[in-house]
């Protein structure tokens, strides 16, 4: 039935939605990984929404306006890159990416980009020229793709193109058509991890070259491979450990590791979650929207500049060095040097209460409550997002009103107001993991902004992590600059983000390693990222145990190698 | 009990500066005898004219008409005949297309023929404008005397206060207030566009050490403020100050019991070449104090030419004169009549009217380093 469906789905010019619409059905077809593999399974992840972005910007140039709206996305073990290989494409998504496909098609083909994104013009205008079409379908297949088309897959498109073309006396709007079919692609929605038998260790398995070549691109640059890479994967090199180091070493310096560096962290520090908050415009009038965008940013720009510079990745958490906005500025209640320009450096004077990320507004305001902060949230966000501990949820009947009264005349701060409440023996076993840390932060309000009173009564900043007393968010980055805890759970961190699944128990080995050399490496995340990246067992896969469903259905990488391709 | 503006008491004030985050900073500015010199700087949010609202009695005679109404009185005293009149303004004032007829009627509504705004003696004073017959006002005695016809402060009670822009303008619908914390309508909607379009304007009060001598100075900016979430002017922003002397103003003042009052002088500020070019003030002076939230907010008094306050607003004639309700020429003779300072040597004429202002301010910050060129 499903193979009955995936070929009608091809025969039709808007074939791509309905091979999209089967790829996101519950599937039974896939591969399950081995219990005792030292790798987790290959992986079927859905492209992000800035790495679409990023994609169609790389192919055809940011004129390309790109609209529409793309889901959300499912956060697994703290990062959405996880959830990518969990989650799937909703009918109204579909809806969305057809939409987006069609306006992303007809722009590249008008007239204003033509000449410039299709490297062949038609015999004339108004008739099919499968030759033209078959080169532009071909480079454009490519990357969207991150592989080469299969003949079958290029003659397919070239007859679509030729089919709407005729129907239309448009060779541009036959082109259109294919290439809006391509776009909505599970080919080019899905990142496809395609597992080959590795020559040089029997029983064991890896990703064949463009797969590789893809895992490695979106780890470094959160984007597909570009030309380069492609030719590497299409020629073997990349199979190579020089040629592997070769190509890392190129992407790494690269300007474009920023992209992947600020994809990585915005992603480990949840910052996608501003797109949904807000605070009371009575009690924080000076929480606009643009203060989430902003603050995003800053703490991007403070993490990317330590990272790219191979800083100390545990500095991040005392810096006083970051970046300014004037709108940023005045939430921080500081001057800034230019009122008129955008983003400044800015350095917190010795002493200050604020130093580090944690002490942004970035963190401080994410991890509120609209009305109020929540010591609750930003103790559990510390441990969950920086040190990779679970804290649990709270129980289903947990009765809030202490923490809720924020104007009770007994208990006038949220450190009186959480003792009130985590006395009860149900909710203190959590609150000793999350209070102690979040109350030290309590000298920034819900809108990040610095106080040191609330409701009249200053506020007492003591906290401790792990028995080790501290006074104040900066401290408390001091004290979490010194646990262990912190540089192992980044390097966990990036290999999840960079495989795109949980890390199985089996990986321990590799974890153990890596984070070792981090250490050895003065916790360089960007050198952590070559290591991972440059290293085989990055590349490794489960061997595929059971495959069923579309069993008979040959896959693109032995249809490539039976084409010769 | 001192009543200030908007439902604040100045012992109200004292107390909640006393209990609040925001007294750290206040009365280390505001006490009489500062330890140490301190310079802090406000962006002025509100500026607008200070009607003080007392209730229906402020206007005796009751206020004054709507547009239509002084228009078809107008038109009928300059000799158009009823049926005319009705027939013009059988629609109005229109449906926002240019087909109004009435408008090229009152636009000569004075002798027939030339513009009205632009020749307001050709309406002669009718005597319809109706003035304010309470005797509460905000702003200060700035003759030094204390006549049958001067105010009493609406808040600090001192006898003798000038301002006969309120006693024109007050019962003119528009200009009415309401109790606190409404305030009067144009005024405070102009100043709500203005403030868009200006750059910002910076009240820099430094106290003396060790006395309560104050000095502020008072700059115009050369960012325009932002808003913040509900539309108000966010604080702590950055500004420049705009090196163009002719808004550099640095005034001497004192601190007593925690309001600052300035001396007289003369302030000038520039403002928006399309709604009020210049704001020039003589024998100026202020008095502000500070909020429970660390917000700036007082009244300045002085005079101010009476000419100008008319033309700003008549060069948008009929169009602003029918959705306000203020009757322009009747405006003009009012404000004439009431002038009360600086004479014309040649005919007598005082050409400058009393006047106060509700002044509010946000904290704000002067750009600290050497600005970034472009």
């Amino acid at each position: 039935m499903r193979k009955k469906m995936f070929s009608r789905c091809l025969t039709l010019t808007a074939g791509a939605v309905c091979a999209a619409a089967l790829a996101m059905a519950p599937s039974t077809h896939g591969v399950v990984a081995a219990e005792t593999s030292e790798a987790g399974p290959a992986a079927v992840r859905v492209l992000g929404a800035t790495q679409y972005r990023q994609t169609i910007a790389d192919i055809f140039g940011r004129s390309i306006e790109i609209g529409g709206r793309f889901a959300p996305g499912v956060r697994d073990e703290g990062l959405l890159e996880v959830g990518t290989s969990r989650a799937s494409i909703a009918a109204s998504s579909l809806e969305q990416y057809d939409i987006m496909a069609r306006s992303i098609a007809a722009q590249v083909v008008d007239p204003q980009h033509r000449d410039m994104l299709i490297s062949c013009k038609p015999a004339t205008p108004t008739a099919t020229d499968d030759a033209c079409a078959s080169k532009f379908l071909g480079e454009v297949g490519q990357l969207l793709f991150r592989r080469p088309l299969t003949n079958a897959e290029l003659a397919k498109q070239v007859t679509v193109a030729a089919t709407a073309a005729q129907s239309s006396n448009d060779f541009y709007a036959g082109l259109a058509n294919s290439l809006a079919s391509m776009l909505i692609s599970p080919e080019f929605l899905f990142r496809k991890e395609i597992a080959v038998p590795e020559s040089a260790k029997a029983g064991a398995w890896k990703l064949d070259t463009y797969s590789k070549a893809s895992r490695l691109s979106f780890m470094l640059w959160n984007a597909p491979p570009d030309r380069e890479l492609l030719a590497a994967a299409a020629d073997g090199s990349l199979d190579t450990k020089a040629g592997l180091e070769r190509q890392a070493d190129r992407m790494l310096r690269s300007s474009r590791l920023t992209a992947g560096v600020r994809a990585l962290f915005a992603d480990m520090l949840q910052l996608d979650k501003f797109e949904t908050i807000s605070k009371d415009p009575k009690i924080y009038p000076q929480y606009t929207p643009d203060i989430s965008v902003e603050a995003a940013d800053q703490t991007l720009r403070t993490i990317s500049d330590s990272v790219l510079a191979g800083g100390d990745y545990r500095d991040l958490f005392t810096t006083r060095k970051t970046y300014l906005t004037p709108l940023l500025a005045s939430i921080y209640g500081v001057a800034i040097n230019n009122p008129n320009g955008g983003w400044q450096a800015y350095e917190y004077p010795e002493g200050d209460p604020r130093a580090g990320i944690l002490t942004q507004v970035s963190f401080v305001a994410l991890h509120s409550h609209p009305g109020r902060t929540s010591p609750t949230l930003r103790g559990r966000a510390l441990r969950e997002v920086f040190l990779c501990q679970r804290v649990p949820d709270p129980p289903g009947d947990v009765d809030f009103k202490f923490v809720d009264d924020t104007s009770n005349p007994t208990y006038r701060t949220a450190r009186a107001r959480l003792s009130a409440h985590a006395a009860a023996p149900a909710c203190a076993g959590c609150h000793k993991m999350t209070d102690p840390l979040g109350l030290s932060m309590e000298q920034f309000d819900s809108s990040g902004a610095f106080r040191t009173v609330e409701n009249e009564t200053e506020i007492d900043v003591s906290g401790d992590l792990n028995g080790k007393p501290f006074k104040g968010a900066a401290a408390m980055g001091q004290a979490l600059k010194e646990d262990p805890a912190l540089p192992a759970c980044i390097v966990r961190r990036v290999l999840s983000y960079g495989v795109g699944r949980r890390l199985s128990r089996d990986e321990t080995a590799f974890l153990n390693t890596l984070t070792a050399d981090f250490s050895g490496d003065k916790y360089s995340v960007k050198k952590l990222m070559r290591r991972i990246v440059t290293d085989p067992q990055f590349y490794r896969v489960a061997p595929p145990e059971v495959v069923v469903g579309l069993a008979s259905e040959p896959s693109v990488a032995t249809k490539l190698a039976k084409s010769g391709e | 009990m001192v009543r200030v503006p908007f439902g604040l008491s100045a012992g109200s004030i004292r107390t909640l500066l006393r209990r609040t985050a925001a007294a750290t900073f206040s009365l280390a500015i505001f006490a009489s005898a500062a330890a140490h010199a301190e310079t802090k700087t406000f962006a002025v949010s509100w500026f607008h004219n200070a009607t003080y609202y007392g209730g229906p009695n402020d206007c005796p005679d009751g206020l004054n008409e709507k547009a239509i109404d002084f228009y078809k009185r107008e038109l009928l005293q300059s000799g158009k005949t009823q049926k005319e009149i009705d027939e013009v303004f059988a629609d109005f004032p229109g449906n926002g297309t240019l087909k109004r007829p009435w408008q090229s009627y009152v636009v000569v509504r004075g002798n027939g023929k030339d513009n009205v705004y632009a020749h307001p003696d050709t309406l002669p004073d009718t005597g319809h404008l109706k003035l304010i017959g309470s005797k509460l006002a905000y702003g200060f005695n700035l003759d030094g005397k204390d006549g049958p016809e001067d105010f009493e402060e609406a808040d600090t009670h001192e006898k003798g206060v000038d301002n006969e822009v309120y006693r024109v303008t007050g019962c003119i619908r528009t200009y009415v207030g309401g109790p606190p914390p409404y305030r009067p309508t144009w005024p405070s909607q102009n100043w709500e566009i203005l403030r868009d379009q200006a750059p910002a304007w910076l009240i820099s009060i430094t106290t003396e050490k060790g006395s309560n001598e104050v000095t502020l100075k008072i700059d115009r900016a050369l960012e325009r403020v932002t808003r913040d979430a509900t539309s108000e002017v966010r604080a702590n922003m950055t500004f420049r100050v705009d090196p163009d002397p002719r808004s550099h103003n640095v005034i001497h003042g004192k601190i007593e019991n925690g309001v600052i009052v300035t001396d007289p002088t003369d302030i000038r500020i520039v403002a928006d070449v399309r709604l009020n070019p210049d704001f020039r003030f003589s024998k100026a002076r202020l008095r502000l104090q500070m909020t429970p939230e660390g917000n700036l907010k007082g009244i300045l008094g002085g005079y101010e030419y009476w000419y100008p306050i008319y033309t700003v607003l008549a060069i948008r004639a009929q169009a602003f004169e029918f959705p306000t309700s203020i009757n322009l020429p009747m405006l003009y003779h009012g404000l004439k009549k009431h002038a009360d300072a600086d004479p014309d040597p040649a005919t007598g004429q005082n050409r400058q009217i009393s006047t106060a202002y509700v002044v509010e301010a946000v904290p704000a910050f002067i750009a600290p380093g050497p600005v970034a060129s472009k």
